[in-house]
């Protein structure tokens, strides 16, 4: 369809299926922002370490 | 082709006491097209962090990692999305699919993001998954719920469906039985045939030798302790 499109969510499992890109946000900043496995695979800021260790595998 | 340079590798793990995990120092590994290379290794000792960074699933911290003329270590994310669209197949150990998508649709995927032709694109799904004995009844069924081997066979169909110049494969046949085995090792030495450069882990011997021509030890490109 072409359409391009901005997800704002908490989600990170719905981040990981939908999204191509991501960017990490904390106190009105971007922390971290790169290719969506890349980041939540390979997440560089405290924050995003923080933000993906808390998820728990089901 | 498949061109890493001077790779090295290091975790930072800042919310866990700051602690430094330096994983691959100075890693060189070419495949050339045609040619299926196997990266050994005891467990951990980085075989499928290479992988994941020649994916760019993993960023890199030195050196050039060139697939198909793009440089991994320094492309922007648009650019190793259209990489790995047209020219790089990534076959991990896990499936991971959006729920409730029929396999057909899963395997069918990466042809269809490409604009193949949509009967086309469900004809050689069909044909993978038939090669690959998972049964025509399941081909409409979301396959979150199938056995991991069946599982583990729908990711092979879905990695070989279109025909990438460079393929990584991370343990293609675990979970597999000797027949299945067989049919992932043939879809390996057709991929090789047409010219497509292939980085593989096998903790498998027979497989390795079956389909590797080289192998790479990344112990060698262990960091030295200081």
């Amino acid at each position: 369809m072409g359409l391009a499109a901005v997800i704002v969510t908490h989600d990170l499992a719905v981040v990981r299926l939908l999204a191509d890109r991501l960017m990490v946000m904390k106190d009105g900043r971007v922390v971290e922002s790169g290719l969506t496995d890349q980041v939540l695979d390979d997440p560089q800021h405290g924050y995003t370490q923080l933000l993906v260790s808390s998820v728990l595998q089901v | 082709m498949i061109e890493l340079r001077n790779v090295s590798k290091q975790f930072v793990l800042h919310n866990q006491g700051s602690a430094v995990i330096p994983v691959l120092e100075c890693a060189e590994v070419q495949v050339n097209p045609g040619e299926c290379v196997a990266l050994t290794g005891n467990s951990g000792a980085g075989k499928s962090t290479l992988m994941r960074m020649v994916y760019g699933n993993y960023l890199s911290d030195a050196g050039s990692i060139v697939v198909d003329g793009i440089d991994l270590a320094t492309a922007a994310p648009r650019e190793v999305l259209a990489l790995r669209r047209q020219s790089l197949g990534y076959v991990s150990q896990f499936l991971r699919v959006v729920p409730r998508v029929p396999t057909l649709e899963v395997v069918a995927e990466p042809l269809l993001m490409l604009r193949v032709d949509r009967d086309a694109a469900m004809a050689r799904a069909e044909d993978l998954l038939r090669l690959l004995n998972i049964p025509e009844r399941l081909w409409t069924l979301s396959p979150t719920t199938f056995s991991g081997g069946e599982q583990q066979r729908v990711n092979i169909a879905r990695g070989f469906a279109h025909g990438y110049p460079a393929l990584l494969l991370d343990e293609p046949t675990a979970s597999l039985d000797p027949v299945n085995r067989g049919v992932v090792l043939s879809l390996i030495e057709e991929a090789k045939a047409r010219g497509c450069a292939i980085l593989g882990i096998f903790h498998d011997a027979e497989a390795r030798a079956r389909v590797c021509d080289r192998s790479v030890d990344v112990s060698d490109f262990t960091p030295k302790v200081a």
